[in-house]
């Protein structure tokens, strides 16, 4: 989210409101003492504290843009190290911009023990190019402070002149290495429109001020953020300082609404005069006394049947038809005639057949919550990942809006699972309003496993088949990627899916409904594994239904304090039915108890029948929870370690001593 | 604030495919065009990318021993999304001048297309300080059946007077040829590395090497490394007598080493610094001369900070041991270069040795050439009368007239001094000694030298609840593994192993958990003890494994349909011992197991008195490479690895075993 902008392209535009001079978030940034204080010599390793290989004592930074048309960053970093591993933050890194950077000052020391220093000069620093052409590039300055060893401090920083400036920079404040202390202040160039955002600070002492001419960020004691499963995109989660400065539009606090406009605006002219999608829907058989819901789904059936979508080519279609060249014309008109069109085009097209149908309908601008949450007040499209169809009865609340997006080949009142449990901006004539992409329910997303396990008469195998079917969001991402590899890296992945690789030899993985679009993902695979010897001494013989073809083994997430939410991709249901057969010489012995697990966050059963030649499972997990709290993370944990118990449910089996 | 140099080819690619121009002046360089009207037919549904047409490296000898090289490529895109096939790149240094870089596009039906510009150089190395650069050249709108036609023109100052090819591209190759150009009076010599490669043809002036349809390498787990199998061609080029050169000729060994040498003079000199550090490491270390070289080893290894640095001369030149005592970081010559000076403070003589790090067969036996080393390690003369323990006695090395030697790398964090990672050994290094340098073949490898040996004891407290304790010993690579999680996060790599125990028996509570990353002979030790509740039914009754984790080290994959050999990255030897207190009983003992292949063996026993179960098994894994036709003995031996160590009791049922 890093542009680079020549400052005088914006020596026009509208004075920022920070324009005038003012002291109140004046700093000094520079040097440290040349002496480790008391406090310092203190800090040592605790990694279940998150302190194991070093702590950010200072982080300072002032970044001057204000200074004529150049702008100047003055940085400051000092550091305790406390293991070897920690060392490699003495590889000192900072980039110039060829041709518009100047290194003006210099210091970098590392503070030993013993109360030496070691200096490293500005000579020994070496500058080398990232990115070189005719037109300019990118450099490194970078060097590696001297002496470092576990115990001492690093102290290093800068000032670099630049006539360039970023439009969007987004500043770490929270970092994998404990901060003790965090100060930012910037001081935007008047010459432009400039916003500041300070995120993701609750609970941590970080506070921002501002004066006229300038911001200020200090953060104290901020504690490590440690990567944790299942933990929302890092971005969301650390602390951070966004700084932009703002473009023609964006410089207005309606941003979101002028956006919201344009994109209706694009829309409409996409449509054209409706002839042609109005032609259409006279033509599509819908039964004009149904229901109006129904009417769309139906229209959406049709899209998704009619108008092939050459963004979602299959890796063989792409072969055979070119993509669409972009000098085509964007229209409803043209996607019509040519029966073809991006998902972009199939889900503007949807759109206005809604509308011409006599529903409501907007398009929704959602961001990939797997990257980012959609901000507001950070304003600039770069946040949109995704344009979706919000579709509704005339006059309906949001609420009871339809959200979907035929062009992901998502069936009616489905979105990508990545834009859902989100929030995005619906776009409308008079601007637009943010609105919540519910996730879909879980029993939308099944997968449903039948399949038998037996052994070979020799009992030195055990042989699976089983078909997996997959629909909505549960098969829709292994789709999507089977669909676009080439036909020997697909099978590979589709061995994987099938449990090659494991102590299995596949015998079959082959996939049916890739190129169906809304159609379930079908993968029937066979496999073969060695069995372990069974004594002819043992009597009573125990094994697990275990395997490749449980789709759903639950998550392993460790025991232990949790500081972020769980989030999941969707909610789901695994439905698996496996008959099992006695190994030779063996019968079936007593069928283990149910079990039924019901939880604020889904529902696990287990049934085991005897059947005449083994056992028939019957197993249903439900994950109905999108996320769960930090505060809940121990129960959550004790219901998944409850479905791993109810997993390892053994059946048992007897020797058959045949008829007596 | 770190730059990552993957973003900066992101930004470089997109630049360079933008560079095109779309309009259709151009016409194929006469090359491309014979190329282009005998295009090969597309497949339908092909395997590969691209494939290559032509691949061709002229190198015409200025007579001050410059290198100007004529690259050329041409590739046909195979597939429709194959925009990457529009991008080349030409690898060079600061000591590089490029000429010029030009590229064309002809897509089917349509007109020829041409770069504009000069391209966009991006440094792709990963050393954190290096001069090396990359030259992207682009054309945009590649599709399937498009040819894309580069052309580079550099003139390189080597190091030496030589050159190695390695005949390697993105996918196969139909042609592939190196040309030399030699002024009058030099002689051009060569050496072919991995494959025996036809004799040169001769023009005049001119030899050309010629390679035809060389199959495109996939990766794939438990492969070769990435460039290991390609075929090497290497080039010594002599002056005539009383030329002069901008490098120098080497044309053996002996010469290189005392050139080399001259590069290293004085490096090692002693400094107060450095015999600081001497006298510290030395101070516990008695006299056992290989414990005293251990010592010194240990306190480069961990003393000096790693930092990859490739440039200039400093990519053979190390840095003076006395600053690098200083600055503590450096790497691999410093940090060898400096364990020269510590260990010559100690009155001990050593030799540097140069290796290539990771990939085989690299070093001719004929002359030295750039590329066939890459690391720098050092080779430590032991007494004839010293005892060498046995952990070490795999990186001792006869050197003839040199003595023995201990190769000691002083580079790696995480291996235990005096051994040596997998893959060093079995490679030719060449020992530096002035006139009597010479090649040696480092020391090869043996399953007892990688081990993973677990003790699990298991009984019952007077709770009823089942305790157990896991002590797993690892040697070698495993144990080189181990110490870089270890290192990294000694925190997470303890609540790794304690989920570990939990997602193998949901119940147990862990009760204990030492480590001792490095053992006096170099092992890592880790012992985990856990507890398990009595049951408080009979249907919550857990499986417990005799052998539970034994198979995590020998990694397998599937070869059904697999063409590449699998290759492990060394022997290995798996050691089991399972002493379950109050185990099993009426249920009977497991069956005792034992099976034998080519490069393997597998044995378990069970034995069963005074209440204690006792259950040993064993993995020895000899072979390392499998090639397609040995997959049967590999699925055999995968097969009798987990129908050996499957075994489980029943607990507390105490009347079954199964799967």
């Amino acid at each position: 989210m890093r542009k680079r902008v020549t400052l005088l392209s914006f020596a026009l535009a509208v004075a920022s409101p920070l324009a005038l001079a003012g002291s109140k978030t004046n700093i000094e940034v520079g040097p440290g003492p040349t002496t480790l204080s008391e406090e310092e010599k203190a800090i040592a390793a605790d990694p279940a504290s998150g302190i194991e290989h070093g702590v950010i004592l200072l982080e300072e930074t002032e970044q001057d843009e204000d200074i004529g048309t150049t702008g100047e960053i003055r940085y400051h970093l000092r550091a305790k190290i406390l293991s070897n591993e920690g060392r490699d933050l003495a590889n000192v890194e900072f980039p110039v911009v060829v041709g518009d950077s100047r290194l003006l000052e210099w210091w970098g020391r590392t503070l030993l023990p013993d109360g030496s220093v070691l200096e490293l000069k500005e000579e020994e620093l070496r500058k080398q190019p990232l990115v070189r052409s005719a037109r300019g590039g990118l450099s490194a300055i970078r060097a590696a402070l001297p002496g470092v060893a576990p115990g001492c401090v690093i102290e290093y920083g800068y000032v670099v002149r630049t006539d360039s400036l970023v439009e969007i920079r987004r500043v770490e404040i929270q970092r994998e290495w404990p901060v003790r202390r965090f100060v930012y202040r910037w001081k935007p160039s008047r010459l432009l429109n400039s916003v500041w955002r300070v995120s993701r600070t609750l609970g941590l002492d970080i506070h921002a001020s501002r004066d006229k001419s300038s911001i200020l960020v200090v953060g104290r004691d901020l504690p490590p953020v440690a990567s944790e499963p299942l933990m929302p995109p890092p971005s969301e989660v650390r602390a951070s300082l966004t700084l932009q400065y703002l473009e023609h539009d964006a410089a207005t606090k309606d941003f979101w609404e002028l956006e919201g406009r344009r994109l209706e605006r694009r829309l409409r002219s996409f449509l054209g005069t409706g002839d042609a999608v109005g032609a259409l829907v006279a033509s599509i058989s819908t039964d004009p006394k149904a229901e109006l819901i129904s009417r769309l789904a139906t229209a959406h059936e049709w899209i998704l049947a009619h108008v092939r979508n050459n963004t979602l080519l299959s890796f063989e279609q792409s072969q055979t038809e070119s993509a669409d060249s972009t000098d085509a014309k964007d229209t409803a008109e043209r996607v019509l005639a040519d029966r073809s069109g991006s998902s972009s085009q199939i889900n503007r097209l949807y759109a206005g057949i809604a509308r011409a149908l006599g529903a409501e309908a907007n398009l929704v601008m959602a961001a990939d919550r797997t990257e980012r949450y959609w901000d507001p007040e950070i304003r600039t499209l770069d946040q949109i990942d995704r344009i979706v169809v919000a579709v509704r009865v005339p006059g309906a609340p949001d609420e009871q809006a339809i959200f979907t997006d035929p062009g992901s080949g998502l069936g009616f009142g489905e979105l990508p699972w990545w834009v859902t449990g989100a929030t995005g901006f619906l776009a409308s004539s008079d601007g637009g309003r943010p609105v919540f992409l519910p996730p879909s329910s879980a029993d939308r997303n099944v997968t449903n496993v039948r399949g038998t396990l037996r052994y070979t008469g020799d009992g030195s195998k055990l042989v699976a088949e089983w078909t997996a079917t997959s629909k909505g969001q549960a098969g829709f991402g292994a789709k999507r990627a089977l669909a676009r590899l080439s036909p020997r890296a697909r099978q590979d992945r589709l061995d994987r899916i099938c449990g090659a690789g494991s102590e299995s030899e596949i015998g079959r993985a082959d996939p049916r409904g890739l190129d169906a679009p809304g159609a379930s993902l079908a993968v029937t695979c066979a496999l073969e594994r060695s069995a372990p010897p069974i004594s002819g001494s043992i009597s009573r013989y125990s094994a697990t239904w275990l395997g490749p073809w449980v789709s759903s083994l639950v998550p392993d997430l460790p025991p232990g304090r949790r500081a972020q939410p769980l989030v999941f991709d969707f909610p789901r249901v695994d439905v698996l039915e496996l008959e099992v057969t006695a190994p030779p010489g063996f019968a079936t012995s007593d069928a283990p108890p149910p079990i039924l697990l019901r939880t604020p966050y889904g529902k696990y059963a287990l049934s085991v029948e005897p059947t005449a030649a083994g056992f028939r499972v019957n197993r249903a997990f439900a994950l109905t929870s999108l996320t769960v709290p930090p505060a809940e993370y121990e129960a959550f944990r004790g219901f998944l370690a409850d479905v791993r118990r109810g997993d390892e449910t053994l059946l048992a089996f007897t020797r058959d001593r045949g008829p007596r | 604030m770190t730059l990552l140099p993957r973003r900066a080819v992101g930004i470089a690619l997109a630049a360079a495919a933008a560079s095109a121009l779309d309009v259709h002046a151009y016409r194929l360089p006469d090359w491309a065009r014979r190329i282009a009207e005998h295009a090969p037919a597309l497949e339908a549904a092909p395997d590969d990318r691209e494939r290559v047409l032509l691949s061709e490296t002229l190198l015409s000898i200025e007579s001050d021993g410059k290198l100007r090289i004529r690259r050329r490529l041409a590739v046909q895109a195979l597939v429709a999304d194959a925009e990457e096939v529009g991008v080349g790149v030409f690898h060079f240094d600061e000591s590089a001048r490029m000429r010029s870089a030009k590229a064309w596009h002809l897509a089917p039906g349509e007109r020829v297309d041409a770069s504009s510009g000069a391209g966009i150089d991006v440094t792709l190395d990963s050393s954190f300080l290096t001069d090396s650069r990359s030259r992207l050249i682009g054309v945009d709108g590649v599709r399937r059946g498009s040819l894309v036609f580069f052309e580079f023109d550099v003139v390189e100052t080597p190091m030496w007077l030589a050159y190695l090819h390695a005949f390697r591209e993105a996918g196969p190759v139909d042609s592939a040829r190196v040309e030399v150009a030699a002024p009058p009076g030099w002689q051009v010599r060569h050496a072919w590395l991995r494959r025996t490669g036809p004799e040169p043809t001769r023009d005049g002036p001119s030899i050309r090497f010629e390679l035809h349809d060389l199959p495109a390498v996939a990766d794939a787990p438990l492969a070769e490394p990435p460039g290991s199998s390609e075929p090497l061609l290497l080039l010594c080029f002599v002056p005539p007598e009383g030329a002069k050169t901008v490098a120098p000729s080497l044309p053996d060994f002996a010469t290189f080493g005392t050139w080399y040498e001259t590069l290293l003079a004085g490096r090692d000199a002693p400094s107060p610094e450095l015999r600081a550090v001497a006298s510290e490491a030395l101070k516990v270390a008695g006299q056992d001369p290989v414990g005293r070289i251990l010592a010194v080893a240990r306190v480069a290894r961990d003393g000096i900070r790693y930092v990859a640095k490739e440039i200039g001369s400093g990519t053979l030149q190390p840095r003076p041991a006395s600053l690098v005592a200083t600055e503590r970081w450096g790497d691999c010559k410093d940090k060898g270069t400096y364990l020269s000076a510590l260990l010559a403070l100690d009155g001990r003589a050593s030799f540097p040795m140069l290796v290539h790090a990771s990939l085989p067969e690299t070093v001719s036996d004929a002359f030295p050439a750039p590329g066939s080393f890459n690391h720098f390690v050092v080779g430590v003369p032991i007494p004839p009368d010293a005892v060498v323990p046995e952990p070490v006695r795999g990186a001792v090395i006869d050197a003839g007239e040199l003595g023995r030697l201990l190769v000691v790398d002083a580079t790696d964090e995480y291996t235990a001094p005096g051994q040596l990672r997998p893959e060093l050994l079995g490679k030719r290094a060449l020992v530096v000694a002035g006139a009597r340098s010479r090649l040696v073949v480092l020391p090869g490898d043996g399953p007892s030298r990688h081990r993973i040996e677990h003790r699990l004891e298991e009984g019952v407290d007077a709770d009823g609840a089942l305790v157990a304790t896991l002590t797993t010993l690892l040697v070698g690579e495993p144990a080189t593994l181990a110490r870089l999680e270890q290192h990294r996060s000694a925190h997470e790599r303890r609540l790794a192993a304690e989920r570990e125990i939990t997602r193998r028996w949901e119940r147990a509570a862990v009760t204990g958990y030492e480590v001792e990353p490095e053992t006096a002979d170099g092992a890592f030790r880790e012992t985990i003890s856990w507890r398990i509740a009595a049951p408080g039914s009979a249907a919550e009754g857990s499986f417990l494994a005799l052998f539970p984790g034994a198979l995590d080290g020998l990694d397998r994959t599937s070869v059904a349909r697999r063409t590449a050999p699998v290759v492990y990255p060394h022997p290995l030897t798996l050691r089991y011992e399972s002493r379950v207190r109050g185990g099993t009983g009426s249920g009977g003992i497991p069956q005792g197991f034992s099976q034998r292949g080519e490069g393997w063996s597998i044995d378990s026993t069970h034995e069963f008195e005074n209440g204690l179960l006792v259950s040993k098994w064993a993995l020895d894994l000899d072979r390392t490479r499998f090639e397609p036709g040995s997959f049967p003995e590999l699925k055999r031996l995968w097969s009798a690895a987990s129908a050996s160590a499957g075994h489980a009791i029943v607990w507390p049922k105490e009347q079954g075993i199964g799967p």
